[in-house]
Formats: C-alpha cells, sequence, structure tokens
C-alpha cells in the first residue's frame, strides 16, 4: 500500500511521543529510535490496508509496541546467532542504505552473492520490480496483481513472474561470470 | 543456470507453495539426490529473501526521507510575532478545554497509556519445544518478535489448544488486531481448566478491551482478576481503583 503524505504526516506526528518511550524504556540511541519508528511505520503499512488505514483508532500503540518489538528483536539478534533472512536484511541496510540500526560487523555473510543479487535487484526492469515486490514483499495474491498491473488473467501475471524470476537468476549468473548485470 | 527449466519450475512452485503431490515427490528427491539442484534452491532462496529485503530498505529511505522533509518543513514555516502570539493563546485555550473536558469525562485515567504500562508479551516457556511440535514454526517466529508470520502458522493450529490460543492472541496484540484478540479470548476463556492459564487470558482479554477503550468491559476482567489472589492479582487491583476513581 502506497501511503498518501496526509497519512504520513499522521504517523510522523506520533513519532516524538513514540522515540521517547522507547528511549526511555531502552536507553537506546536517538537515530536508532528514529529508525525504528519508520521499521513500525512500514509494518503499519504492510498490515493494513487503505480502507482499515483510516480506521485504526490505536496507531499510537501499535507504533510503539513495535518499535519495541523491533528493538527486542535487534538486542536479541546481537545476543545470538543470526539467522539467514536477518543476514540477508542487515547486510542489505549496511550495503544499500547504509543507515543501519543493527551492527553488521561481528557476522560472517555471504557477501559476494547477496552483493550481486541486490545489484542486480537495483537494475531489474519497473515491470518485474513491481510484480517481485507485489507478490513476494506485499504478499498480494496474483488475481490482485493481475488487477493492479492491468494483466488480462492471474495466469499471465503468474508467467510473467515466472519469467522476471528467470531473468533475474540468469542475471545473477552472468555477474558472477563478469557480465554486467544492466546489459 | 545449468539446471533444467522443469526443475526451475519446481523450485519457483517450491517458494509459491503451489507443488502438486506428484512434483512435491520430484522436489524432494532431487533435493536429496542432486547437490546441483539443492544449490540452486539455495541461490533462489537468497535472491526471493533479498527481493524482500530490498523493497523493505526502498520503503525504508522512503519514509526516512519524507520524515526529513517534514522535520525541514516544521523548521522553516515562517511565523509572524503576532501569529505565534495568536496561536499560543488559541493553544492555551483549546488545551484548558480539552483537558477540563477530558477531565470531566475521564478523569485521571488514560487507558491507552495504562495498556502500555501494563502489557508484557506472554513468554515462551523452553518446554514447547518438545510438546508442540506441531507448532514450532509459529513459536519460533513469535520468539523473533516475528508476529505477521506467526499468526497464520498460529491460526492453523489453535483450534483445541488453550496455551496456543495465549500466543496467538498476543501475536493479534503486537500486531494492532485488539479485536481478534478479544474474540479468540473470549472464545477460549471458558474451556481453560488450568487456573493460572486462566488468569492469563483474562488478563489479556482486559488488556485487549482497554487497548479499545471498553474500559467498563476491560473493568469487569481486573475485577475477576483482583478478587482472588494469584497472577495479575496485584496490576488488577491498582487498575480496578484507577478505573473506579475516573
Amino acid at each position: 500500500m502506497e501511503l498518501s503524505d496526509e497519512h504520513l504526516r499522521e504517523l510522523y506526528s506520533y513519532r516524538p511521543s513514540c522515540v521517547s518511550y522507547l528511549r526511555n524504556k531502552t536507553n537506546c540511541e536517538q537515530d536508532v529510535a528514529e529508525n525504528l519508528f519508520i521499521e513500525a511505520v512500514i509494518d503499519l503499512v504492510k498490515t493494513k490496508n487503505k480502507e482499515e488505514f483510516s480506521q485504526i483508532r490505536e496507531k499510537k500503540t501499535f507504533l510503539i509496541r513495535t518499535c519495541y518489538n523491533h528493538w527486542k528483536r535487534m538486542y536479541y539478534a546481537k545476543k545470538r546467532d543470526l539467522k539467514q533472512e536477518d543476514n540477508i536484511a542487515m547486510y542489505f541496510y549496511d550495503y544499500k542504505v547504509n543507515r543501519s540500526p543493527y551492527d553488521v560487523d561481528e557476522y560472517t555473510i555471504e557477501e559476494e552473492r547477496l552483493s550481486t543479487i541486490l545489484n542486480v535487484l537495483s537494475h531489474l526492469g519497473d515491470k518485474c520490480k513491481k510484480i517481485i515486490r507485489f507478490f513476494y514483499y506485499e504478499k498480494k495474491s496474483m488475481p490482485e496483481i493481475a488487477e493492479i498491473m492491468g494483466f488480462k488473467t492471474p495466469v499471465v501475471a503468474t508467467s510473467a513472474k515466472y519469467r522476471c524470476l528467470k531473468q533475474l537468476r540468469e542475471k545473477v549468473g552472468s555477474y558472477q561470470q563478469g557480465i554486467s548485470p544492466i546489459n | 543456470m545449468s539446471i533444467i527449466e522443469k526443475q526451475f519450475q519446481l523450485i519457483i512452485k517450491h517458494f509459491d507453495q503451489s507443488l502438486s503431490e506428484p512434483e512435491l515427490k520430484e522436489f524432494d528427491s532431487l533435493i536429496e539426490n542432486s547437490g546441483e539442484f539443492r544449490n540452486e534452491v539455495k541461490i533462489m532462496e537468497d535472491i526471493i529473501d533479498s527481493s524482500a529485503a530490498f523493497h523493505r530498505a526502498e520503503e525504508f529511505k522512503y519514509i526516512k526521507e519524507k520524515f526529513t522533509e517534514f522535520d525541514l518543513e516544521s523548521k522553516r514555516k515562517p511565523k509572524s510575532r503576532i501569529l505565534r502570539r495568536y496561536f499560543a493563546m488559541a493553544a492555551s485555550v483549546t488545551i484548558i478545554l480539552v483537558v477540563s473536558i477530558f477531565y470531566f469525562q475521564n478523569p485521571g485515567f488514560d487507558a491507552q497509556k495504562a495498556f502500555i504500562e501494563n502489557y508484557e508479551l506472554f513468554p515462551v516457556k523452553s518446554s514447547v519445544r518438545n510438546t508442540q511440535k506441531k507448532l514450532f514454526p509459529g513459536i519460533e517466529y513469535y520468539k523473533q518478535g516475528n508476529f505477521q508470520e506467526a499468526i497464520p502458522l498460529l491460526e492453523q493450529y489453535s483450534k483445541d489448544d488453550i496455551v496456543n490460543c495465549l500466543y496467538l492472541s498476543n501475536a493479534y496484540i503486537e500486531t494492532g488486531n485488539f479485536q481478534k484478540a478479544e474474540s479468540t479470548l473470549n472464545k477460549f476463556i471458558p474451556k481453560i481448566d488450568d487456573r493460572i492459564i486462566k488468569r492469563y487470558g483474562i488478563w489479556y482479554l482486559g488488556l485487549s478491551l482497554l487497548a479499545q477503550n471498553k474500559i467498563e468491559d476491560a473493568e469487569g476482567q481486573f475485577l475477576l482478576l483482583a478478587e482472588e489472589k494469584g497472577p495479575f492479582h496485584k496490576q488488577s487491583k491498582v487498575l480496578v481503583e484507577a478505573l473506579k476513581s475516573r
């Protein structure tokens, strides 16, 4: 779901109280708390659809709880070995956004392959990026994707997704052999 | 990519959870016998996981930029002295009005604040690993704080399992679905025989009601806990007193 500026402004208005709650409870730094607040905003946006969004009364409560959960997750992740998906997410933050609240230095990561995948993903065509985003990130169903993207049927959308993944896989292979993924 | 097209299709279907029975058998046999196939599954797993991380990071970047924009906007806004004075006066009047209305309607009690101060996630006991193996994936996500992934798995196995109902209702609370938490607990609390677990159920039901500002209903639940000694006795007593004096 893409949020309008109006909705984002509403969520932004909850930032001071969420950040101060988190800082008081955990003693974390201001920028860490602000980043965790953004993570909570993303979760809220992912959880609720547009109709639900304007009806939720407890957005602030949701954001405070989710911020705190992210902090706990980060705290415990630092304490024990990380799972693969955490490694990827954390590696990505470090690599692409470079403002990670997480400390990735101490973990061993399959950097080369992940760097390749992320590089290829950033060069993928808009249509493929959208299909992959809708299906694997926003968890939309194929009929929904077909409707949003104007495919005739969900089967056509499924074939398009398959072609995109194949293209992505081939580009990762080519890139690893030294050929630019852009071509 | 060195594997054949059909095998690639199997891998994609595996990640989309759309393998048919014969395809699943073929997939399992390839996983067992072909190192190349296993490697390909690993690569595709990395690609799919990375794509989710990639899109999340893009969203993170977009929201961060927007918030920085809002920060700058609020700093830049020109405010004349007269306007500022006018706004200050208007704000004072509004605050006095709101506070007085709130005080007369609800003096001294903020349900959201009370919820935040009292709510703690229902903990996962180490014995869960052995006794509830079926729930294991759901519980694992729950332990990681990944409630979005935990909910469908917990829902799948929550029909008769009382403790699981507590995990599920807590996962609902954590994702802001207080209504679902309320209905799950309302459904399961009458079936609970164990006194301690029942008190946990009542406590979380009270908190879900509180979060929805259903104050009278919440008070009823806390009263049940305050009347008898046991877990949450003290907290419930404090809450009931606060609710009564509002």
